[in-house]
Formats: structure tokens, C-alpha cells, sequence
């Protein structure tokens, strides 16, 4: 069976632990910005960068007292239908079916970057200023994932001090998650909980890993809006129209050099027949 | 990290190991006030120096008179002076120069002055510069969007900051009057991989009548963009 994370944006307090560890784990250097973002105000970090993997996203919703601020954990989704795995031409994006973890294995990558635009949230991150660069993502902790039974999580999971991160099998996280917005629901007198009952991650795009609850819609937190087709299928049309693409644009080229080249022997001919 | 089981707490040690209040038995250590022999609150605090019967006293800077009483201030507070080559900075603002409600706080990713935690690479990634909070509606007035260097004065002196317009900043009625507050972090020095104006720079030196704990969350301020 498959490992996914649970992200309860009610417990979630922005304390951004969750970043930190992920950076101590993966030896990831830390990089000032030359110019702050302010995005999501004191938020800082407004992407994910080669350098880092997780962010926290901060919006403030809503207005009097509806008005929340709320967060949300950003790293790639771990999706059960990888678009990057399947837009990736070499086979160094996979998902591993045992633990759900999407790898990158960049002994195999050739650096065309079709991942980058595959993924709909916008994940793997080329290190654009290496010389011999690679992509870089959220690895789900792969190497932590062997010890899952021993009770080893992700770095992020194991540092959130308010539980806001649940690791577990997929399929008992989503009944948690549904339980927790049931659970909220009967304890209000208006029958409405703490929870908007939708669970992120369970069927977008065929399912992600990560999973999110919170107690604002998660498209506020600009995660995107995506239906329950997976990507893969966009990802596959593409990629099988990339032979005949390659084969014609070369069709093209070398049809074009003769092109070329009969009328610079005719110019040449012409200019001969001046001289002479 | 801290938890009642139902007979102890569980996960850390509690200040003087004290169960809640329904359950521990009078006059004990585990009565709550645990600075006081008798472990409960005084509303005859004969041992203050601005006792015995509680007041409020607005702040040493103020925008508005006293509300509830005649007496300002507290008229034993601490007043300290800022000697500076024999001039005293510890001035008084006066709400016509400084219209604006100040309070210092912090951030998560420092703490105090930030002397270690700005050296610390991943917390000065995350928390990098300097910043003061303000509100959309003072924001608007002023003229100011998030990402503007704002300067923000007091009686004491001046400091440089990254504005950030916030909604969780508004403006109040007190008195009649609408009034603006901003936010100051002070983990900000001039040392450390990442550098910033202090927000004490700005602090009145004035402090609590009993403990001199300062006064450092509430004095006047004008702010206007750099």
C-alpha cells in the first residue's frame, strides 16, 4: 500500500518547523533572497527553489469575523498519476508503488525540463545557476520511508509540533480526514464544523499522497483548482506526439537546407555568368 | 508537548508542579499565583509599590487622557534616562508629533535581539529583513504597499523597515478618535548574517513601578515612507 500525509490547516499554527527540518534533512543551503518577498506578508519564501524543497504559504481570508489566517504547506503532491513521470522521456521521475513516493533519479536525466511543465503545481525546480544543474523536489523522504514501520516519517511530518502533519497509509488517512470533518460537524449545534468538507488531494488529478483539510477552501490558499482527471493523460498525448514532431521538424530542416542551397548555387551561377 | 492525563501532567514539568486549580487544595504550592504564600491573586496588594487596590494608568506616551481616572500615569513608575554624552534621549512624544499607536512583538523565527538566531542560515532564509506590520486602511492614507522601505520615528529616534500591509492590523475608536497601530519586531541589530534596524531604538525608557519590566509595548510612533 501507498504512505500519504494529512494536513489539517486548523491544527497548522505557521511555526514553519516543517521547513526547517525539511532543509536540516536534505542539506539544503540556505539562500537569502536579495529582494524580500512579500507575498502572504511576512510569509518570505514565496516559492519552492532547488534549495527548497517545502514552504509555507500564508493568505489572510476573509473579512470581520470571518477573517482567518490561515496556512498552507507547499512540496510537491506525490500524485498517485505522476504528470512529471509520465512527460519525463528517461524515466528518472517514478513513482515508487510500495511507499507512493515520487523519485528523481538524476543519474538518468538529461535536463529537458518536460517535468517542469507537466506538473500541475508547478514543482520540480531546475537549479538554473549550477553548471551541471539538475531538478530538485520533495523526495518524501524516501530515505526515511525504509524505516516506516519503526516509526519513522518525513523530517517535516516529525517536527510539526502541533500535529498538523499526519503520516500513514493513503487510504486510512483519507477516512481520518473524513472523520475529522464529520466529527466537527456533529459537535456544532449548527451542523456546520470548524472544516469545509472537502478533502484536497483525495481525487484531484487522480489523487495525491499529501492531502489537505483546512478550515478555508484550499483554492484560497492558490493551490490549484484541478478536476479529477489526472494529468498523465495530457502528459502522454504530448509525449507520443513528440516522434512524429521530431521526424517532421527534421523532414522540414533538411528540405529546407536543399532549399537553400539550390538558390545559392543558382546566385552563384548568376553572379559567374556577370563575370564572365 | 504538554498534557493532562487526567491524574498528572505528562510531557514536560509544569512551574511548581501545580494541578489545575479545581483539584489542588488550598494555601498549597499547587494553587496558581505561585509567587504568593497564600498561591491565590490579591485584589489588596499591600506589598506594591503602586498598590494596594489596582488602577489603570494609560502608557507614559498616550494618545488619549486617562478614561478611567484622573491620574494619567502611574505616579510611581520607573522613568530611566538614555544619557547620550550627557543629553537624556528618554523623551516624551506627544500624540500631535506622533499620531500613531506603537507596540513591539516578535516572529517565530527569532528570538529576542536575534544575535543567534540571525546567524543561524536557515532562520535568517525565512525571517531576512526587518519589517513593520501596518494596516490596509493606515496603509492607504499613507501611501504605502507592501515592499516600501517605510521609516518610523519616535521621541527617541528613528528606524528603516520593510512595510507590510496586513488585515489583521485595523483601525480603532477610542475616545471618539480613530486610531492606528503598527507593529514592531525588535530582533533586528547591526551585526549577523542578516541586518536590520532595532525596534528598541524607538522604545521609551520607562518601566513598571515594582518589577521595571519596560514599557516597550505601547508609546507613540510616526511612520512615513522612506
Amino acid at each position: 500500500m501507498a504512505y500519504g500525509v494529512l494536513f489539517d490547516g486548523t491544527r497548522c499554527i505557521g511555526c514553519r518547523a516543517c521547513s526547517v527540518a525539511c532543509k536540516s534533512w536534505n542539506e539544503n543551503s540556505a539562500k537569502v533572497e536579495k529582494k524580500t518577498s512579500v507575498e502572504g506578508g511576512i510569509q518570505g519564501k514565496a516559492v519552492v527553489s532547488s534549495d527548497t524543497f517545502t514552504f509555507m504559504r500564508y493568505r489572510e481570508i476573509g473579512e470581520g469575523d470571518d477573517f482567518k489566517w490561515a496556512f498552507a504547506k507547499i512540496q510537491c503532491m506525490h500524485c498517485l498519476k505522476p504528470g512529471c513521470e509520465t512527460a519525463c522521456i528517461v524515466g528518472a521521475l517514478h513513482r515508487n508503488e510500495e511507499t507512493g513516493a515520487v523519485t528523481y533519479d538524476q543519474g538518468k536525466c538529461i535536463g529537458c525540463r518536460y517535468c517542469m511543465v507537466a506538473c500541475p503545481f508547478g514543482i520540480p525546480t531546475y537549479q538554473w545557476e549550477d553548471r551541471t544543474p539538475w531538478i530538485r523536489k520533495c523526495t518524501f523522504c524516501s530515505d526515511r520511508l525504509n524505516e516506516a514501520e519503526n516509526g519513522m516519517a518525513p523530517a517535516c511530518v516529525t517536527a510539526c509540533p502541533t500535529r498538523a502533519l499526519q503520516f500513514g497509509e493513503r487510504d486510512e488517512l483519507i477516512e481520518e480526514a473524513h472523520k475529522r470533518i464529520e466529527e466537527s460537524k456533529a459537535a456544532d449545534p449548527a451542523g456546520v464544523g470548524k472544516y469545509i468538507d472537502h478533502v484536497y488531494g483525495e481525487k484531484e488529478v487522480g489523487g495525491t499522497a499529501w492531502m489537505y483539510i483546512s478550515s478555508v477552501d484550499m483554492t484560497e490558499l492558490d493551490l490549484p483548482w484541478l478536476s479529477e482527471e489526472p494529468v498523465t493523460k495530457n502528459a502522454r498525448t504530448a509525449m507520443s506526439l513528440l516522434p512524429y514532431y521530431a521526424t517532421g521538424m527534421l523532414a522540414l530542416m533538411v528540405g529546407i537546407y536543399f532549399i537553400t542551397k539550390r538558390r545559392q548555387k543558382i546566385a552563384a551561377g548568376k553572379h559567374e555568368e556577370k563575370k564572365g | 508537548m504538554l498534557a493532562w492525563n487526567g491524574t498528572a501532567w505528562v510531557g514536560d514539568v509544569v512551574d511548581g508542579g501545580g494541578n489545575p486549580i479545581n483539584l489542588a487544595a488550598a494555601g498549597s504550592q499547587n494553587l496558581p499565583f505561585i509567587m504568593n504564600s497564600e498561591g491565590v491573586g490579591k485584589l489588596w496588594g499591600y506589598s506594591l509599590k503602586d498598590g494596594p487596590i489596582p488602577e489603570v494608568y494609560e502608557p507614559w506616551e498616550s494618545p488619549i487622557s486617562n478614561l478611567m481616572t484622573a491620574q494619567q500615569n502611574d505616579p510611581a513608575a520607573y522613568i530611566g534616562k538614555l544619557l547620550v554624552d550627557g543629553t537624556d534621549w528618554n523623551e516624551r512624544g506627544t500624540v500631535g508629533d506622533f499620531p500613531i499607536i506603537a507596540t513591539t512583538y516578535r516572529c517565530t523565527e527569532h528570538w529576542q535581539t536575534g544575535i543567534m538566531t540571525r546567524n543561524l542560515p536557515w532562520l535568517a532564509e525565512l525571517m531576512p529583513k526587518m519589517y513593520v506590520e501596518l494596516g490596509a486602511d493606515l496603509a492607504d492614507k499613507l501611501g504605502i504597499v507592501s515592499g516600501d522601505t517605510v521609516k518610523v520615528r519616535s521621541k527617541r529616534g528613528e528606524i528603516h523597515a520593510l512595510a507590510i500591509v496586513t488585515k489583521r492590523f485595523q483601525a480603532i475608536t477610542v475616545d471618539g478618535k480613530e486610531m492606528h497601530q503598527v507593529g514592531i519586531p525588535w530582533h533586528w541589530g547591526y551585526a549577523g548574517r542578516v541586518k536590520g534596524d532595532s525596534g528598541n531604538i524607538l522604545t521609551p525608557s520607562v518601566g513598571d513601578a515594582n518589577t521595571c519590566i519596560p514599557e516597550s509595548k505601547s508609546f507613540l510612533c510616526k511612520v512615513e515612507k522612506a
